[in-house]
């Protein structure tokens, strides 16, 4: 999962001064676990030596996404980045070569899925699209051109409010049905940042680039 | 084959007979979701709201979430030109003859790599920006739960593999 992470905000952040070119619409969306921020473990934010319980994984990277997406906005606030949840989705996500926990795992997903529903993969599909597209996920410095504020908001839909609490503060991080992260999440986050967490985050994930390829990211 | 082998295929060649049931209509207990017709309708907008050939980038999409994410996205965008990021030759392939039926007037470059490794993720975004100065979107969805016993990949190990 953490690996997931690290290769997710390279590409953000090499292919970031091409977002900031672009005249209009300037987005990067994650799909990954939006609106399930939990508590990190900064003494093993790979989760490889065993200090991160099994049920905090989820919460753990979720809010390790988030926080490297706000750190990608403070460079290029011209730019809106959600942190997107897909839902319970029959995907084949567990694929051969995975082991017999994940497997074991899939089955009782699939069980208790088949008591909930899935969500049908094209709605999953047209969400996505919306985060891609929509006025609802503004940047937070926001541009004047045609197209930059994102497709009109339909009735009943407002700007969404972002991880900072503020309405339309451009990192978004958001549920299955495109709602923000409620107050708890925004407040865990808000203690990360008074904290150092997550400025000590940054500075990891940026000498672990470093480490295994010499470099801080493509060069310009 | 061992009794493990056996429950394992069991468990690999279930059929969920209700995979494909909807969701329930939570709207009634969730008014601050954003309802599906929304969606939709704002969906159907995006063609007159956005100048033709808006650039994206798609990492992950031959397989669930990203690849529907990407056929919708390509419907519903004026001309795009999406790069389209995967590590499988097949998915590309079947990838490639479906979107020419979503949206025949789309452009989709493939790009086959395992970007699960820092240095193919530089090798990918230097490809992209040799062929654009700006894009659009960047839409990720890469990465998957391995907790495979026989290989636990990490950063270094990642960045040795030829």
């Amino acid at each position: 999962m953490s690996l997931t992470f690290f290769g997710r905000m390279r590409m953000a952040k090499n292919l970031l001064p091409l977002l900031r070119r672009a005249t209009g619409l300037r987005r990067v969306v994650s799909s990954f676990t939006g609106a399930r921020e939990g508590k990190v473990y900064d003494d093993d934010w790979q989760a490889r030596e065993g200090k991160v319980p099994f049920t905090a994984a989820r919460g753990h990277g979720a809010t390790m996404m988030t926080l490297g997406l706000e750190a990608l906005a403070k460079e290029a606030p011209d730019v809106s980045f959600v942190h997107a949840f897909p839902g319970s989705v029959d995907t084949g996500i567990v694929r051969s070569g995975d082991g017999a926990l994940l497997w074991t795992l899939a089955l009782v997903s699939k069980v208790m899925f088949t008591l909930t529903g899935y969500t049908p993969i094209v709605e999953v599909g047209e969400r996505h699209t919306f985060y891609c597209t929509s006025a609802r996920f503004p940047p937070k410095k926001r541009a004047d051109e045609p197209g930059a504020a994102g497709v009109q908001l339909p009735d009943g839909v407002s700007v969404a409010k972002g991880v900072d609490g503020s309405v339309g503060g451009g990192v978004y991080s958001v549920d299955m049905y495109g709602e923000s992260a409620d107050a708890k999440a925004v407040e865990l986050l808000a203690n990360y940042r008074l904290d150092g967490t997550a400025d000590n985050l940054w500075k990891y994930t940026e000498s672990e680039w470093r480490r295994v390829t010499r470099t801080l990211c493509l060069e310009e | 084959m061992t009794r493990v082998q056996v429950s394992l295929s069991v468990i690999k060649n279930y059929q969920d007979p209700f995979a494909h049931s909807p969701a329930p209509s939570l709207s009634l207990y969730f008014p601050n979701m954003v309802a599906l017709d929304k969606v939709q309708q704002s969906n159907t907008k995006v063609t007159a709201t956005y100048p033709a050939g808006l650039v994206a980038v798609f990492a992950g999409a031959t397989a669930g979430i990203g690849e529907t994410s990407l056929r919708e996205f390509a419907r519903h965008a004026p001309k795009p030109r999406i790069y389209i990021v995967g590590r499988s030759q097949e998915a590309c392939d079947r990838l490639d003859a479906d979107l020419k039926n979503v949206n025949s007037e789309g452009e989709y470059i493939f790009i086959r790599s395992d970007v699960s490794l820092l240095r193919n993720v530089d090798a990918v975004c230097r490809q992209i920006r040799d062929k654009e100065s700006a894009i659009n979107v960047l839409f990720m969805s890469q990465g998957t739960l391995n907790f495979s016993k026989r290989e636990q990949p990490t950063l270094e190990t990642c960045a040795r593999r030829p």
